[in-house]
């Protein structure tokens, strides 16, 4: 005898309740669905994509021009050139901040401390598919099948000195860039250490100032307790390198923004600095993911 | 009810979603107008119960699917349930009052769409809220979430009102049964 089907309702009664259970059931219980993500975002990503790129041709990101560069931005040659200014004193800079790891890592090996490797990172351009405005995430349209993994730091296509995040979910053919603006970033302070624009003579990196940067929300980020001191060396228009080690080795001194305020607080022994990034990190075409590679010591890819 | 044509409205609304989304955000909150709460208003006025209660819950689904949340650890996954849930509510909102509402008037898809969103927003944010006490998802500010979400309705009613008049031209592409009236016919 054929059972019979259920009814309508006995069906909506047990579709809702196994909503409610996956709603308020804890994430170790309901991670594994996360994999209808992926699909379901390959699905979309044609349209989404489509849609991106009518939105960055209605909405195009801003670039912020600061009077201390004294370059207005009216042509691509002179875009290009600083770009490329601009990366290669990010290339310096991390130079120099292996030579002096290299350095403290002698003397840790004269003590017995173990040698800890260098990477070596390789660049992956993703396209941008979409954005997530309640997780602050930019979709982009490379996942785990060509080796992205989740916390591979990502910076501007347009400006690859520029980091714009980590990835925060790696689907097969997608993932999600979370944004370094985004209120809810990990590690939530960002360590900083801020060197003036100029590419003049070895810039001492221990002995700048260094910031906790937090993301105010805004597309910001502001340091409520840098000491007057270091405050005195500081001026608007530096740039805030990444130098934290709870951040990837790849990330390690991007541009996280430039210094666009230095102002007093209520604490006469602390001020206030904002940065700002130098792109609206929402509005990017497109980003490059750095894959970290750990086996190779010597290697030194793009910076 | 023509399914593949709801089918196909709904992968370019996601895909418009979460595309195209943020050229219609407010500054850097997350304010902007949602066009797949607008296509499920638009079904939820015109379709049958059932049909509409299904349709709900996939659309809600699928936005479920498409807006991660953000746990400890940085990372972002899926949470399937809390938008298909409070899309399920919402329609059957949108299903109680369109009966005292002018369907055909465009300001009309606006209305619902706008209840509708603020609805789920509502179902959503408690869920979340209930969750963070004891999970690792972060969810800081539950009012400050629902204010955006709500402000977000109300751009989805606005984007309801300029939608409502190419998606009339749809209605018999969408072979909607009619439905029977709610109130007993008038006798004179």
């Amino acid at each position: 005898m054929a059972r019979p089907s259920p009814s309508p309702m006995t069906l909506l009664a047990l579709t809702v309740f196994a909503l409610v259970v996956s709603s308020l059931a804890p994430t170790r219980f309901t991670s594994w669905l996360d994999w209808m993500r992926g699909p379901v975002m390959t699905m979309v990503a044609p349209v989404a994509w489509a849609g991106s790129g009518a939105s960055l041709w209605l909405r195009p990101g801003d670039r912020i021009v600061l009077e201390a560069d004294g370059v207005e931005f009216d042509s691509e040659s002179v875009e290009a050139m600083r770009r490329e200014r601009d990366l290669a004193r990010t290339l310096i800079l991390r130079l120099q901040a292996r030579t002096e790891e290299l350095e403290s890592t002698i003397n840790a090996l004269q003590g017995g401390v173990p040698f800890g490797g260098a990477v070596a990172v390789t660049g992956l351009y993703a396209k941008r598919v979409g954005v997530s405005l309640d997780a602050g995430t930019l979709e982009v349209n490379r996942g785990s099948l060509h080796g992205v993994t989740v916390n591979t730091a990502a910076t501007a296509v347009n400006a690859p000195h520029q980091l714009v995040g980590l990835v925060s979910a790696a689907q097969p053919l997608v993932s999600s860039v979370h944004l370094i603006t985004d209120e809810r970033i990990e590690p939530e302070l960002i360590e900083v250490v801020i060197v003036p624009p100029e590419l003049g003579e070895r810039v001492e990196l221990s002995a700048r100032p260094r910031a906790q940067l937090r993301p105010s929300g805004d597309g910001t980020f502001e340091s409520p307790s840098v000491g007057s001191a270091a405050a005195e060396a500081l001026r608007v228009g530096d740039v805030a390198h990444l130098s934290d080690p709870t951040w990837p080795l790849g990330a390690q001194m991007l541009v996280v923004g430039r210094v666009t305020a230095i102002e007093p607080t209520d604490e006469p022994l602390f001020k206030r600095v904002v940065v700002r990034p130098e792109l609206d990190l929402q509005r990017l075409r497109g980003v490059v993911l750095r894959l970290e590679q750990e086996d190779d010591p010597v290697a030194e890819g793009t910076p | 009810m023509n399914w593949a044509l709801f089918t196909l409205l709904l992968w370019l609304s996601v895909g418009f979603d979460v595309g195209f989304r943020d050229a219609l955000q407010l500054g850097h909150l997350a304010i902007a107008p949602s066009c797949t709460f607008v296509l499920l208003t638009y079904v939820c006025v015109w379709a049958s119960r059932g049909s509409m209660i299904v349709c709900a819950a996939i659309a809600g689904l699928l936005i479920d699917l498409t807006s991660p949340v953000v746990i400890s650890g940085g990372q972002t996954i899926a949470l399937v349930g809390p938008n298909a849930l409070g899309c399920m509510l919402g329609a059957a909102l949108v299903m109680n009052l369109r009966a005292v509402m002018f369907r055909k008037n465009v300001l009309t898809l606006g209305v619902l769409a706008m209840l509708l969103s603020l609805v789920t927003s509502v179902v959503v944010v408690a869920l979340l809220t209930v969750r963070a006490r004891y999970d690792t998802v972060v969810f800081v500010s539950p009012s400050g979430e629902l204010g955006e979400r709500a402000l977000s309705a109300v751009l989805t009613g606005v984007l309801g009102v300029v939608l409502a008049i190419p998606l009339a031209w749809l209605r018999p592409a969408f072979g909607f049964r009619k439905i029977a009236a709610a109130y007993p016919r008038m006798r004179h």
